[in-house]
């Protein structure tokens, strides 16, 4: 059993008791003060952490909020795009003798074209899984 | 079987009582252990590595029975006898690695015939700890004097007291790690919101600082 709460932040807080308490008495006791809580079973609250960010307090069970979960699927783009970016950044920024400038700026265009795309698939996507898909993970 | 009933137990060469037997059924008297022979007798030592002979710089309040700790001197071992400030002890130090006591290094002996109470004990002792898992769904591992962990998101945990901290000047120590491999990507665990009932726990890539959930989340706290 778990404890479920909706936090200051918009989210889902969930309260994992270790056992030396009752559910009801962790809830007395953990459950900021004047805060509604619900007790639900395990299965109530998803396994995958990927859009952990974006759980909200659904009418059974935590839910994913699927606008937060393209926010942080975009933060994730960005992030993927960054480390793909990086050894042609070295090229272009340090000027290294020898490398090739222009096959560097190349490869970064075609880099932008490819996360364009899974922008794309990101914003057009209706479901969490979706959005996972869009960015191979 | 019969019952022996009295108020005091003493050695007959003894000038005070030994064990006090009070009336709520608590016990008292020059057995118990004080917060002194908890920290025990520390001086520094001279031992090369595979003696059993210890020269100590000062052999005051030092008497046989007593456990020895110090670098290289195995867990258990006692002073057989100790001449002037020449202590035998009951087993040689490790021979390897070479862990031989310097002269400069502290060696502190513990006594061996006390009894130890809750209230010497527990200033000492760890307070609260817990490892659990941070990653997929969250598992508690092992805990002590926790409820509970709230998981308030990635990386973003509140760790939660069975019974309170006294004050909310305790040292609390965390570590993170994001995975099982030997040189894995590194993990900083910082800690805030210090109160008596709980404290916040987060976790983060060392390289980017972006908050990440840790396969290993460890807290333990001191007071």
């Amino acid at each position: 059993m778990k404890i479920i709460y909706q936090n200051e932040s918009g989210g889902v807080s969930v309260i994992h008791p270790t056992g030396e308490l009752s559910i009801e008495q962790v809830a007395a006791k953990d459950v900021p003060e004047g805060v509604a809580y619900e007790i639900v079973e395990d299965d109530a609250i998803p396994s995958d952490r990927t859009f952990r960010n974006a759980w909200v307090m659904g009418d059974c069970c935590v839910e994913h909020d699927l606008d937060k979960c393209k926010a942080l699927g975009h933060d994730m783009r960005l992030a993927k795009r960054a480390e793909e970016f990086a050894p042609h950044d070295e090229v272009i920024m340090k000027q290294i003798p020898g490398a090739d400038a222009t096959a560097a700026e190349e490869a970064r265009q075609q880099i932008r074209d490819k996360y364009a795309q899974v922008q794309e698939q990101i914003d057009a996507a209706a479901t969490p899984d979706e959005i996972k898909a869009a960015l191979s993970i | 079987m019969s019952t022996l009933s009295t108020t005091n137990l003493k050695n007959a060469s003894s000038a005070s009582n030994n064990i006090v037997l009070n009336s709520d059924g608590t016990v008292g008297g020059s057995a118990l252990a004080t917060t002194s022979d908890m920290a025990g007798i520390t001086t520094t030592g001279t031992n090369t590595a595979g003696s059993a002979t210890l020269t100590v710089g000062s052999a005051t309040g030092i008497s046989a029975g007593m456990f020895i700790v110090g670098e290289g001197i195995a867990p258990g071992t006692t002073v057989s006898t100790i001449v002037g400030t020449t202590v035998t002890m009951s087993q040689a130090s490790a021979a390897s690695p070479n862990l031989g006591l310097s002269g400069t290094e502290p060696v502190t002996f513990y006594a061996n015939n006390k009894l130890v109470s809750p209230g010497v004990v527990g200033a000492m002792l760890c307070r609260a700890w817990v490892n659990f898992n941070g990653t997929s769904t969250v598992a508690i591992r092992a805990s002590y004097n926790v409820s509970s962990i709230t998981d308030n998101g990635t990386g973003d945990y509140t760790v939660n007291f069975t019974t309170a901290m006294p004050d909310a000047n305790y040292c609390a120590v965390a570590t993170g790690a994001l995975d099982n491999t030997t040189g894995g990507r590194s993990s900083v665990a910082s800690i805030n919101s210090y109160s008596t009932g709980s404290v916040k726990l987060f976790t983060t890539r060392s390289s980017t600082a972006a908050f990440e959930d840790d396969l290993f989340c460890n807290l333990s706290i001191f007071r």
